[in-house]
C-alpha cells in the first residue's frame, strides 16, 4: 500500500470519527401552542393537558419563581421557556421515566413530560426543573451533582401542595432506613441521576439545611467542589458534615 | 453541551484556491509548477448558536432554546502551494453581539451585554491526492490540521448578573477537499473538517467569587467549507466562501452544543 493511500484512509478514518457532532442534536418539532404569564412562556401540544391547563400550570410555575427568589433574595431572574410533551417518547432522544424533565439553564429553557392529572407529581417536576433554572441563574454552577439536584427540591414552594420541606421531612422520617449517607451523595462519581432516593435524601437535607442555619451559609458551600465540600461544610457550619448528618436524622 | 471553541476555521477554504488558481500565465506570474505564495484577508457576518446539553448521548438532549449571536468575522491566511500539496496558516477572529433566545417560535432578546468572541488559528497540510478525476480540473486531496482557539462568552442575567466563560485549547482534525479548476480565471472547493479540540474551561458567575471554577474538557468539531475563487490579474484575487461549523463541547457540569455559519469574501495577493 503507497503512503499516499495510506494517508488517505487515515484522514478519512480521523474524519469520520465525528460526524456524530456533523449532524448535532435534534431540534423541538411539531406544533405548538404558546402561553405567556409575566416570567414564563410555555409551549403544549395543541389541545393537549398541558395546553388545556396552562393557566394553572403557569400559576403553580410562577409562584415557585417568586419563592426561589425570596428564599435567596435575587433580584430578578430570566424569562423561562417551559416545553410540555405528552410523552418522553415525543423527544429524541427520549426521557428516560413516564413524567420526567430537564432543565437547560444556560438557555433559560426546560422540557418535561406533562399528561393529567395535575398533581402534586407534576407540580413537583415543573417546579423542580424551573429551580435547576432559576437556581444556576442567581448563583451559578453548583459544585456537586447533590447540590445541584437537591436544592432544586429542597425550594419547592408549597402553596399548591405538600411537595416542599413539609414533604421532604415527613419523607425522610417515613424513610429512615432507606436514606442514603450524605458523604456518598457528594460524591459525583457515586450520584444516580436516575435515582429518586438520592435526589429525595439530598433535597431533605439540604432543607434541614436552609431551615436550620439559613440560606448565607448554604451559599458559602454551594459551589464546593465533590473532594472539597466536607472541609467546606465544617469551615462554614462550625462541625463536621457527619455531625450535620446527625443533626438532620435527630430531627426528623 | 460543547464548543466551539473551535476549530478550524476555513474561512479561508475559499482562499485555498488561491493556489491553484494561483498558476497564471502573465508575465508576473510563476510557471506552472513552481510553487506559489498566497496572502489573504476575508471578512464577513457570522452567527453563533449555542444549546447547553443535559445528557451527553447519542443524539444529546440538547435545550429547545437557541441563543443565538451575530456579527463580524475576519480572516487571515498564508499559503504556499506546490503542485502536488500545500501548506497554510490561518488567523480567524469572530465578535458576537445582538443576542437573542430562539425557540420553534419565539425570539426573546438577550439581556444588554451579552457578547462571545473566538479567535482561532491553525495550520494546515494538504495532499492532493487525485487529479483530473473523472473530468478534467477535479480533484480530491486530504490533509491534516493543527489548530488553536480560544472561545468568550458573557451571558447576563439581567443588568447587574452575568456569568462569563472561557474555553481555550488546541487538537488536530483530518481534512477532504474536493476541488474544481479547471478555467484559467476561476475554480472552487469544498473542505469538510473533523476533528477534535482538548480544552480547558474557566467559569464565572458574578453573585460569588467562589463560583468561579477552572476544569478541562473537550470538544469534537465538523468544519464544512465552500469556497470559490477569480482572478482578476496574475497576482490579485478575489475570493468568497460560505461555511458551517458544528461543535460538541463537554466538561464537568457543563456541555454544549453550538453552531456557526459565516459568509465572507475577500482579496488574495499571489506571487
Amino acid at each position: 500500500m503507497s503512503a499516499n493511500r495510506l494517508s488517505v484512509i487515515v484522514i478519512a478514518a480521523l474524519s469520520m470519527s465525528a460526524c456524530d457532532v456533523a449532524y448535532g442534536p435534534t431540534s423541538p418539532t411539531g406544533e405548538w401552542s404558546t402561553h405567556d404569564s409575566s416570567r414564563y412562556t410555555l409551549y403544549a401540544r395543541p389541545g393537549s393537558f398541558a395546553d388545556v391547563t396552562a393557566g394553572a400550570l403557569l400559576e403553580v410555575l410562577e409562584d415557585q419563581y417568586t419563592h426561589t427568589n425570596a428564599v435567596f433574595g435575587f433580584a430578578e431572574g430570566p424569562r423561562i421557556s417551559v416545553f410540555l410533551y405528552n410523552n418522553g417518547g415525543e423527544l429524541t432522544p427520549p426521557l428516560p421515566q413516564a413524567r420526567a424533565g430537564v432543565a437547560f439553564p444556560e438557555t433559560n429553557a426546560l422540557h418535561a413530560v406533562a399528561f393529567a392529572p395535575l398533581d402534586n407529581d407534576l407540580r413537583s417536576l415543573i417546579t423542580h426543573e424551573a429551580n435547576h433554572v432559576i437556581l444556576q441563574s442567581g448563583l451559578g454552577r453548583a459544585g456537586t451533582a447533590f447540590m445541584n439536584e437537591g436544592l432544586a427540591s429542597a425550594v419547592i414552594s408549597e402553596r399548591y401542595g405538600e411537595i416542599g420541606g413539609t414533604f421532604l421531612s415527613k419523607w425522610a422520617g417515613a424513610n429512615r432506613s432507606r436514606l442514603l449517607r450524605i458523604g456518598d451523595l457528594i460524591d459525583d462519581s457515586k450520584w444516580d441521576s436516575n435515582s429518586n432516593l438520592g435526589y429525595n435524601t439530598s433535597a431533605a437535607f439540604l432543607a434541614f439545611l436552609i431551615d436550620r442555619y439559613g440560606t448565607a451559609k448554604l451559599r458559602q458551600v454551594y459551589y464546593a467542589a465533590p473532594a472539597d465540600f466536607a472541609r467546606r461544610a465544617a469551615e462554614v457550619y462550625g462541625k463536621p458534615l457527619e455531625a450535620l448528618e446527625a443533626e438532620w436524622l435527630a430531627a426528623i | 453541551m460543547r464548543a466551539p471553541v473551535i476549530t478550524a476555521s476555513l474561512i479561508a477554504a475559499m482562499t485555498i484556491n488561491a493556489a491553484a488558481a494561483a498558476q497564471p500565465a502573465g508575465a508576473n506570474a510563476p510557471a506552472a509548477a513552481d510553487p506559489v505564495t498566497g496572502w489573504s484577508v476575508t471578512a464577513g457576518y457570522e452567527t453563533f448558536e449555542f444549546r447547553d446539553i443535559s445528557r451527553n448521548m447519542n443524539p444529546p438532549d440538547a435545550s429547545p432554546v437557541k441563543w443565538r449571536g451575530e456579527g463580524p468575522v475576519v480572516s487571515a491566511r498564508y499559503q504556499h502551494t506546490r503542485p502536488r500539496s500545500s501548506h497554510a496558516a490561518d488567523v480567524t477572529f469572530s465578535d458576537f453581539g445582538h443576542f437573542e433566545y430562539v425557540s420553534p417560535s419565539r425570539t426573546i432578546a438577550g439581556a444588554g451585554g451579552d457578547a462571545g468572541s473566538q479567535i482561532e488559528a491553525y495550520y494546515e497540510y494538504r495532499r492532493h491526492f487525485w487529479r483530473d478525476l473523472g473530468v478534467r480540473g477535479f480533484s480530491l486531496g486530504g490533509g491534516i490540521q493543527g489548530i488553536g482557539a480560544r472561545l468568550a462568552l458573557e451571558r447576563h442575567i439581567s443588568t447587574a448578573v452575568e456569568t462569563s466563560t472561557r474555553i481555550a485549547g488546541g487538537g488536530a482534525a483530518g481534512i477532504v477537499v474536493a476541488q474544481f479548476d479547471r478555467w484559467n480565471r476561476f475554480s472552487a472547493q469544498v473542505a469538510w473538517a473533523n476533528g477534535g479540540i482538548v480544552s480547558n474551561r474557566h467559569t464565572e458567575h458574578s453573585a460569588d467569587r467562589q463560583s468561579a471554577v477552572s476544569t478541562s474538557g473537550g470538544n469534537w468539531l465538523s468544519d464544512l467549507t465552500v469556497g470559490a475563487d477569480y482572478r482578476i490579474t496574475p497576482l490579485l484575487h478575489v475570493t468568497g466562501g460560505w461555511r458551517t461549523q458544528a461543535a460538541g463541547y463537554s466538561s464537568s457540569h457543563m456541555s454544549f452544543a453550538a453552531e456557526r455559519h459565516s459568509i465572507t469574501a475577500g482579496l488574495v495577493y499571489v506571487r
